[in-house]
């Protein structure tokens, strides 16, 4: 399977992934091999397999709908580089 | 000593918690320097955590047992880097569910071991932090993506680590180690608190020298849990008082003969098939059993776990967690965040899973993997009809040098070649150390069994270690 340039540029953007100076075409061609032995997918026959997800976990898990303790602000906030009065910093989203 | 007779000896008085605290961190400070298994550790602490399990130890079931965790599983207020710059400096803000546990039966955490950046790897050489050295040969990998938990437990930092699997990040490493390593049942072990890389399959496990010691800390470590709505429903089962209670002799053991042949070391390939030969002659029913080419298995492995990994990985991007590199604007932010704090290993898997779930291209890859997966869950029930267990090789091959396969990412990928399968399937599986290969490298005998049957596998391979009698330790931990 041929992965072009393009491609890896296309994706990046969708990953949110800066690529280093050589990396666009070192994923070209490992992504290219990789999806390549992936391909063989195509000779399953899976004719009979309606959507390929695991209804043997059919049970529904519910949670009473009742509050519980939880993480205080301050902790939820532990792991952010910049906060304000209880909030995170980020740059403009809208310019 | 093994967790079970430290734990007699700390609930008998005969020593203190604080006395295998400093027992462990001599070895710990001694063998570091040629390993670096762990990514954090700190003396201090340590003693600190020990003396609190003196306190109150009495009937405990893991009272003084230093426990090594991987760093993809969260203790509260200690680090957390799961491997990867991107979260270098995070301390975690709640322990995992499994953790908890652990400590509640007396146990301490004595470090926090190396891996393969988000546990993408089979190496341990995908670490941001550098590889982490198999104590069998230093020059050698410990297989990954837990590789330091698997390298502290051969190398006597502590009776017990944690690991987690995705595709084999468990049972590989302990066969390249030469110890226990077990995947539980999907669902058996609570992820709450184990970073996320692929949700269907991910598992934590524990690794361990005795079977004995690893089905402890499975037990107490297993049972439904309110944080994690896809654990089994099933209480605990008392896995350790039942090692013993069924013959081999009462089990039907199947295994794929394709499996010992091209693709598989000879010297594994031998050892695997003395292993089958004992198993006849202790009086088990052999089954050879036929099952697709295992290939098929790495290929839907290698698009629905970056597929899950692409998703669950959005949420390191410089906003709640981690360093941040700033940009013009916001998509700059995530870009600049994400593009310098990634390793190559996760930039080529995310990219893998954003491709295959993208417009276009998701039918033919995404959904037809998950039909296959399907068809692997079939094909699993269907062979656990005519046996009780499975066994074969875990790995193709021994621990390989560091360096020797990290320019060939698809022949890295085909060292999970004969784990992948269970964690598709979301059934048990482990490995035990089976034999040696000519230059005295550990080789694995790998264990299935059907959905929820951890009782059986466990009971297989505490029989068959004590007739093969290959668990040693490494001239390197001089025990």
């Amino acid at each position: 399977m041929d992965i072009t340039r393009q491609t890896v540029e296309h994706i990046a953007l969708l990953a949110r992934l800066k690529l280093a100076p050589g990396e666009t075409e070192q994923l070209a061609r490992e992504m290219s091999s990789i999806l390549g032995y992936i391909k063989k997918l195509a000779d399953v026959d899976t004719s009979d397999i309606e959507d390929g997800l695991d209804h043997s976990r059919k049970h529904k898990v519910w949670a009473e709908d009742e509050p519980r303790p939880s993480f205080t602000t301050d902790q939820a906030l532990s792991g952010a580089q910049e906060q304000e009065t209880g909030y995170i910093k980020v740059p403009p989203i809208v310019g | 000593m093994t967790a079970v007779q430290i734990a007699a000896g700390v609930r008998d008085g005969k020593f203190s918690a604080l006395d295998v605290a400093k027992s462990f961190c001599k070895q710990i400070e001694k063998l570091e320097p040629k390993l670096h298994a762990l990514l954090h550790y700190n003396h201090d602490a340590a003693i600190r955590d020990a003396k609190g399990s003196d306190q109150g130890t009495k009937g405990l079931r893991l009272a003084g047992v230093p426990i090594v965790v991987k760093d993809n599983i969260c203790v509260d207020n200690q680090p957390l880097t799961c491997g990867s710059k991107i979260l270098k400096g995070y301390r975690s803000t709640y322990s995992a569910t499994a953790i908890n546990r652990l400590i509640d039966e007396g146990a301490f955490i004595i470090g926090k071991s190396n891996l393969d950046e988000f546990a993408m790897g089979s190496s341990c050489e995908h670490s941001a932090y550098g590889p982490t050295h198999n104590p069998w040969d230093t020059a050698r990998v410990p297989g990954g993506s837990s590789g330091g938990s698997a390298a502290a437990v051969a190398a006597c930092y502590a009776p017990i680590s944690l690991g987690s699997e995705t595709g084999g990040s468990v049972r590989q490493p302990a066969s390249l180690t030469g110890i226990v390593g077990i995947k539980p049942s999907y669902g058996r072990i609570s992820r709450y608190g184990l970073v996320a890389f692929g949700s269907s399959l991910d598992q934590i496990g524990p690794f361990a020298r005795t079977v004995e010691d690893a089905a402890l800390a499975l037990e107490i470590m297993s049972g439904p849990d309110d944080n994690d709505s896809t654990t089994l429903s099933a209480a605990p089962e008392a896995y350790v008082a039942n090692l013993d209670k069924r013959d081999l002799k009462k089990f039907r053991v199947g295994y794929v003969p394709e499996h010992l042949g091209e693709g598989c070391d000879p010297a594994i390939r031998k050892s695997v098939e003395s292993a089958i030969a004992l198993l006849k002659s202790e009086g088990a029913t052999i089954v050879e059993l036929k099952l697709s080419d295992p290939g098929f298995s790495v290929a839907t492995y290698y698009i629905v776990a970056p597929c899950e990994a692409s998703s669950n990985l959005s949420r390191f991007d410089g906003i709640r967690y981690g360093p941040r590199k700033d940009g013009e604007d916001l998509l700059q932010l995530y870009m600049n965040t994400r593009g310098e704090g990634f390793g190559h290993e996760v930039k080529r898997r995310i990219m893998i899973g954003t491709f295959a779930l993208s417009a276009g291209y998701q039918d033919a890859f995404y959904k037809k993997a998950l039909k296959v997966r399907e068809l692997t869950r079939r094909e699993y029930a269907h062979a656990f009809e005519k046996c009780d267990v499975m066994v074969g090789p875990t790995s193709p091959n021994t621990a390989f040098k560091i360096g020797e396969n990290v320019g060939d990412p698809l022949k890295m990928y085909l060292c999970d070649i004969y784990t992948i399968g269970a964690n598709l399937a979301g059934i048990p599986a482990m490995s035990i150390p089976c034999g040696y290969d000519d230059a005295g490298l550990p080789i694995g005998l790998h264990i299935q069994a059907p959905m929820e049957g951890e009782m059986e596998m466990l009971q297989v391979a505490y029989g068959m270690e004590q007739r093969l009698k290959a668990n040693r330790a490494p001239a390197l931990a001089g025990v």
